[in-house]
């Protein structure tokens, strides 16, 4: 009987010690893919983003010496319509202007918070890891939300971005436990 | 506990380590190995059987997939990874 019951307390303790093994080992393994999927897709939206951003200053540039050239004002881009007035003018001068430019602009905030989110969520990571308490899972849907925020920004705005870092993202983050 | 308990308890501990691990890999010959090594009422046995298809699976997918250490994360947050800046409205016609 003390044979059986010894056993049991150590059959206990281990299983209690591989759970915790285990649940470090998933969490950590797991916020860690989660960051760098993450950071993969804060990357590829940045680049995208750059490109955009290129070929618009360069369109706005050459309509800008078109316009100079035929004497014409082209309009002050102050919101979403001017900037659609200013698409529309250009165009009128046989410049393409890619995208909208205070609708890109509108891409940096979530792009940039994306980023700093993103680096937030590794610190709390390895505070979890050292036995400090802190809000990793808020700071997870911090994270989530600004990626997927662009992601859904860039769509509206007519940016082409690759969405495979994002939907590799939510699958990650659904092994977050 | 003495050094023999120890010894034991270690020995113990590492083969329901491999064998949980084993088991929660949907191989029913392990867990017949689980049921047999600890019984039908061992709390260890018990876990395996409730949870070996299911929670513990992930936990063996998180375990087995790649794995990252923390210089490995840091190096990928350095080399990738970039804040934007916003277009110039003011000067968007040069």
């Amino acid at each position: 009987m003390r044979h059986s019951v010894a056993t049991t307390y150590r059959a206990i303790a281990g299983a209690v010690a591989l759970f915790f093994i285990l649940y470090c080992a998933s969490f950590d393994q797991t916020a860690s893919r989660v960051i760098v999927a993450a950071n993969g897709a804060q990357d590829s939206a940045a680049q995208a983003y750059t490109e955009a951003k290129t070929a618009t200053v360069a369109a706005g540039k050459t309509c800008g010496e078109a316009g100079r050239a035929a004497g014409i004002a082209l309009p002050p881009i102050t919101d979403k319509a001017s900037g659609a007035a200013a698409i529309a003018a250009c165009k009128a001068l046989g410049v393409n202007v890619p995208y909208n430019p205070f609708v890109l602009n509108q891409l940096v905030g979530p792009l940039n918070a994306a980023y700093d989110a993103i680096r937030g969520l590794n610190d709390a990571r390895v505070a979890v890891k050292a036995g400090q308490a802190n809000d990793f899972y808020g700071m997870l849907n911090k994270a989530l939300g600004a990626v997927t925020q662009f992601y859904a920004a860039a769509k509206e705005a007519g940016l082409t971005v690759n969405v495979a870092p994002l939907e590799r993202l939510q699958e990650e983050a659904k092994h977050v436990k | 506990m003495s050094s023999d308990q120890a010894t034991a308890f270690k020995t113990d501990f590492v083969k329901g380590v491999i064998l949980t691990l084993s088991a929660v890999n949907h191989d029913p010959s392990a867990v017949m190995s689980v049921l047999g090594m600890f019984g039908y009422s061992n709390p260890l046995t018990a876990l395996v059987v409730k949870y070996g298809s299911l929670g513990l699976a992930e936990a063996l997918k998180a375990i087995t997939a790649p794995t990252f250490t923390d210089a490995d994360v840091e190096a990928h947050l350095a080399s990738k990874g970039f804040k934007v800046e916003p277009i110039s409205l003011e000067s968007f016609y040069g």
